[in-house]
């Protein structure tokens, strides 16, 4: 400890020389800087005085320039411009600092001369050796004083008048004014010492504070890891409780209490993770680890997953729950869509969880645009009972919740919002609140998206309005925000659309419309009304003959379903659940308009939900048909207990295996279908495995046809392990706690995507071969920066997946030659080595043969540290990588193209 | 080494450059005039009254010299000592051909102010000749019985005020606290613009008056 705290003594000390030098040096530049400026003053002041005060010579009616102009010109310049030109090209060196110090007291000297010898310009050399005191050196002083001297004692000599005003003085007159300047200098270099040892005193107390600061912030930093790891510790046996009570859940057979047991289990599982999610976040956030990815995705559709997803909370306390988006939200954008989905779950939930009353929306609009940016802003308002002004500042602030009562009201760690907040900062955005007590809050945020690399045809889909131009809809609601989010997403569509507040103006509305011979097309209604519900009104439109052939469309909350034959009765042509999606109600208006004959174009609707129901029990009857043999690499016996559960309940042949060399041994030895591997196990981790078992097959990664399809299971959910995983061989990822249904997904999707490749790999390789030999034929030696064919090849056929790869490597490889050209400055032969390795992984993956083997080159001569020769392999690589980027386009293009001819 | 070397010798040069060009400015303002060929008596002919009972100064200058300032700037401490004791008259060159008030400049309005001192103008610079004198600043002390009891300047160089032998002697003449003994008057060089000309012409680089 000791020793330690005398390193850290020893630290603070050399630090504080080093502040002490800097500093220092700051000073010295400074005030030649300074000097400089002046000496530039000074020469132009000279001049303007020679001009002012004698200007020409005369004699009789003739005249010359006089002398003094030229000497204001010429030895001003002469005395001038070397200490300047010091000051602008030698700034801080002790030379800059005399030359200087002589050069000042010249000037006084040729001021004096040019104003007569008046006694006043000898202030100047008072001031000048003020001034020569911001060096805070005493030795600048000695040469000015030197001059002076000099200079008094060569005129007291010749020329006595100039500097004494009398014709003849005394031989040691000179001393008299040496001793002034020189008493001057006494106080001038007291001064200086003393603001010297003032600058060191500080110097050192700034060291004391950045050493402690530092130490501070590395025990922060530490802690932050320290709740990282542990997060991930925890995590791993909270998969087994998890995962547990799942099997539970699933299995069935449980009288009522103990599945009701079972569930409370399963709910506080899931609790705990949620808030070791958010320790885990801030943990990397802190830590400064957290990594944002950028894809393409629908961003209407993931607010309203958002929206759809918290609905039955918000169910649940019978708020009225809306989602408000604007006509001009991009239907896809380019940014992390996870993270964005995190941040509006948390301020959604909440809103939800902090509004015991009344309403809450979510709304989407388009804030601004730029060529490459899309600036969206996002609003949760809800009805809540607001924060105070003064409360507000605390709010995103970490572990802070506005009362300490509601950590035990409402739970949550207080981080949600913290965490939000620097998401939001993190992807270049701001965030903000809103709020009044009494009157509820807005809180807000804006990205700025990037625009997206590719164009999906579903994102126009509800921009293409069919034919409803002139149509009318009316729309009946109690709720203000609600009538007019219709109105407007109606009018939108083309309709002519009018809302109503209750029954009775609905009824009055359509009566007038039926009277005036323009009768409303369809009409919306809102179940839960004062006075008359829209059971009620549907029946009274239904009962007037004048209105029974309006279509209605009947919106209802979550926690109050419709009986279908109450539904059927009432002559609804749907019924939608609020919060309702703006495709649902397209497609549910289309449909009851096309029943009415009004838009026979446009396509019946798909029953989107009874789809996923069919699809989600598909994936697991599909997986017990196939009856797959499945290697499970898991050292945690718990886990091993929950996968082998899940797995065999699946249909599968599970074989278990702890260590990652045990895999290695039980894939050369058995066959199998698939393989789950953890990445972390003792001895050998799964990352090790993967690459053995593909170096063993002799396959590329990921794997081709004919391979183990190999996928990884980690507790560890950062982003850097997909791609660490991919790199390492491994074809799929899946987060722990393991969800079941994500886990058959990505088994099926891998295994099903193997049985395909044998199908459509080889017409598909044939016609590549074929073509790169006719390229080849065609213009020799031609080797495109990337081979599509092989790519191809590798993805399956896929373009997506070739897009994907695409995107990831032009998105990562920028970072990865900045970190290169850092190793280089650093001369970081490992570094240099472990980054070109990275490249050389990834280009290899993309079929980038240039780029692949410049960095393989690099890895190698990094390693070695032979440095010349890896500069140059850098300029090869940086050359391929430019090339390679210029081919992109073209390749996405081609491999889109052909993903569509392997269809056909 | 070699480039503490070269610093020295950059140092060393530009040092010597300023020295060299400050010894050519005070080489210039030590340069004197030509000294007057002055009447040793009152010129009959002269236009310029001389005081009675009291010393008269005659001071001849170019209204636009600007070395004539600090003979100003010693003339009116001269007149401050003198109390009284002498006049003084100074004569302002006015060539042929310049325009109206050409010669009432600052320097005209400065030595009118003084007490004692009457200003006039020295019309074709006639007056200036009748005193022989060539350099502004010239002053001629002449006795009340018409005798010429000093010639030179009262400035000791060009442009610079302060003491000097030249002030001092017309101080001490005029006071009558010496008696001129001499056949020929004292005479102190004088600091100044040429009065004519043709004097102008002859000056070695411009920096000085020719000596003739």
């Amino acid at each position: 400890m000791s020793q330690m705290m005398s390193t850290c003594a020893g630290d603070a000390s050399s630090l504080g020389a080093e502040f002490y030098r800097t500093h220092r040096e700051t000073i010295y530049r400074r005030t030649d800087r300074m000097f400089a400026a002046l000496m530039a003053v000074q020469w132009v002041f000279g001049i303007v005085a020679a001009m002012v005060i004698s200007p020409r010579t005369w004699a009789g009616v003739e005249s010359q320039m006089h002398p003094h102009v030229w000497a204001a010109v010429v030895l001003g310049g002469v005395i001038s411009l070397p200490p300047i030109l010091l000051a602008v090209f030698k700034p801080g060196h002790a030379v800059t600092r005399y030359v200087i110090s002589v050069a000042q007291m010249l000037t006084s000297a040729l001021l004096i001369h040019l104003t007569g010898g008046r006694i006043e310009t000898h202030f100047h050399v008072f001031g000048s050796l003020a001034f020569l005191a911001f060096y805070r050196d005493w030795r600048v002083l000695i040469p000015a004083t030197v001059v002076v001297a000099l200079d008094h004692f060569l005129r007291g000599l010749y020329f006595p008048q100039s500097v004494y005003g009398v014709l003849t003085a005394s031989s040691w007159r000179w001393l008299e004014h040496a001793g002034w300047v020189i008493f001057e200098d006494l106080f001038l270099i007291a001064s200086c010492l003393r603001s010297d040892k003032e600058m060191r005193e500080i110097a050192q107390r700034a060291a004391d504070l950045h050493v402690a600061k530092e130490a501070a912030e590395g025990a922060n930093r530490a802690k932050s890891q320290f709740l990282a790891n542990m997060s991930h510790e925890i995590r791993t046996p909270l998969n087994g409780v998890i995962g547990m009570a799942e099997l539970l859940i699933r299995k069935g057979g449980l009288a009522e209490r103990q599945l009701r047991y079972v569930h409370v289990i399963k709910s506080s599982g899931d609790t705990l993770l949620t808030l070791i999610n958010g320790v885990l976040d801030f943990s990397k956030i802190e830590a400064g680890k957290l990594e944002l990815s950028r894809s393409d995705f629908d961003l209407r559709g993931v607010v309203e997953d958002v929206v759809e997803m918290l609905a039955p909370k918000a169910a649940v306390k019978k708020l009225e729950f809306l989602c408000h988006m604007h006509l001009d939200v991009p239907a896809r954008v380019c940014g992390d869509v996870d993270r964005l989905r995190q941040i509006l779950i948390n301020l959604t939930n909440n809103a939800i969880k902090f509004t015991e009353e009344g309403e809450v929306v979510v709304a989407a609009r388009l804030e601004q645009s730029s060529d490459d940016r899309l600036f969206v802003r996002f609003d949760v308002r809800d009805s809540g009972l607001g924060i105070a002004r003064e409360q507000q500042d605390r709010l995103f602030k970490s572990f802070s919740q506005l009362d300490a009562s509601n950590t035990r009201k409402y739970g949550g760690t207080g981080l949600g919002l913290a965490i939000s907040k620097q998401l939001v900062e993190l992807m270049g955005g701001t965030i903000g609140l809103q709020s009044e007590v009494g009157k509820g809050s807005t809180f807000w945020f804006t990205i700025p998206f990037l625009r997206p690399t590719s164009r999906s045809p579903e994102t126009t889909r509800l921009t293409s309005i069919p034919p409803t131009r002139g149509l009318r809809v009316l729309a009946v609601d109690d709720l203000p925000a609600q009538r007019e989010i219709m109105r407007e997403q109606f009018q939108a569509w083309g309709f002519v659309a009018d809302i109503a507040s209750d029954g009775t103006e609905a009824l009055t509305l359509l009566r007038s419309a039926a009277t005036a011979a323009a009768p409303y097309h369809l009409a919306v209604i809102d179940m839960h009304m004062p006075l008359m519900n829209g059971i009620a009104l549907a029946r009274a439109i239904k009962g007037e003959p004048s209105l029974q052939q309006t279509p209605i469309l009947m919106l209802t909350s979550m926690d109050q379903p419709l009986d279908p034959n109450e539904m059927s009765a009432a002559g609804f042509a749907a019924c939608l659940t609020k919060p309702v999606r703006q495709s649902e109600l397209f497609d549910a208006v289309a449909t009851a308009l096309a029943r009415g004959g009004l838009t026979p174009s446009v396509a019946q609707p798909e029953p989107a939900a009874s789809a996923n129901a069919v699809a989600e029990t598909s994936v697991l009857t599909d997986l017990r048909r196939l009856r797959l043999r499945v290697l499970v690499a898991e050292d945690n016996e718990v886990n091993q207990e929950v996968v082998k559960e899940i797995l065999t309940d699946a249909g599968c042949t599970v074989t278990l295996v702890s260590t990652g060399a045990a895999a290695v041994q039980a894939v050369a030895s058995h066959e199998y279908d698939v393989a789950l591997m953890d990445c972390q196990m003792p001895e050998m981790d799964g990352f090790e495995a993967a690459r053995r078992i593909r170096n063993a097959e002799g396959h590329a990664q990921p794997v081709e046809c004919g391979a183990l399809p190999i996928i990884a299971l980690t507790a560890n959910a950062i982003q850097g392990d997909r791609e660490r995983c991919l790199s390492a061989g491994m074809d799929g990822y899946v987060a722990k706690p393991i969800d079941p249904d994500l886990l058959f997904q990505a088994i099926l999707t891998l295994v099903q995507r193997s049985l395909r490749q044998a199908a459509v790999s080889a017409p598909a390789v044939a016609r590549a071969t074929e073509h790169t030999v006719k390229l080849a034929a065609t213009v020799p030696g031609y080797e495109a920066p990337i081979n599509l064919e092989t790519l191809l090849r590798r993805c399956r056929g896929k373009a997506t997946l070739v897009e994907s790869l695409l995107g990831k490597f032009d998105a990562a490889i920028g970072a990865q030659l900045d970190e290169l050209r850092g190793a280089f400055t650093r001369i970081d032969g490992a570094a240099v080595s472990r980054v070109a390795h990275a490249i050389k992984g990834a280009s290899a993956n993309l079929s980038a043969n240039a780029v692949s083997s410049a960095a393989a080159e690099l890895e190698r001569l990094g390693a070695k540290g032979e440095w010349e020769s890896a500069n140059e392999s850098l300029q090869r690589l940086e050359t391929s990588v430019r090339e390679c980027l210029e081919y992109i386009p073209t390749v996405a293009s081609s491999a889109k193209q052909r993903a569509v001819e392997v269809k056909a | 080494m070699v480039r503490a070397t070269l610093w020295t010798i950059a140092v060393v040069v530009w040092a010597s450059a300023s020295a060299l060009c400050f010894a050519r400015l005070w080489k210039y303002e030590a340069a004197a005039g030509p000294a007057a060929r002055s009447p040793t008596a009152w010129p009959q002919d002269t236009s310029v009254l001389q005081e009675r009972g009291l010393p008269t100064l005659i001071l001849l200058m170019h209204p636009k010299c600007p070395c004539s300032r600090a003979t100003v700037e010693e003339l009116a401490k001269l007149m401050s000592h003198a109390q009284g004791r002498l006049v003084a008259r100074v004569l302002m060159i006015r060539p042929d051909g310049v325009a109206k008030f050409w010669e009432r400049t600052d320097l005209w309005q400065t030595a009118a102010a003084i007490p004692g001192v009457t200003v006039v103008a020295d019309a074709q610079g006639s007056e200036s000749r009748r005193f022989g004198a060539a350099t502004s600043g010239q002053a001629l002390l002449y006795s009340p019985d018409g005798r010429l009891l000093f010639a030179g300047g009262i400035t000791g160089s060009r442009g610079h005020s302060g003491d000097n032998e030249g002030r001092s002697l017309v101080l001490a003449l005029g006071r009558a606290e010496i008696i001129p003994t001499a056949a020929e008057p004292p005479q102190t060089p004088v600091y100044g613009c040429p009065l004519f000309a043709e004097s102008f012409a002859c000056q070695p680089d411009g920096m000085g008056p020719c000596r003739k």
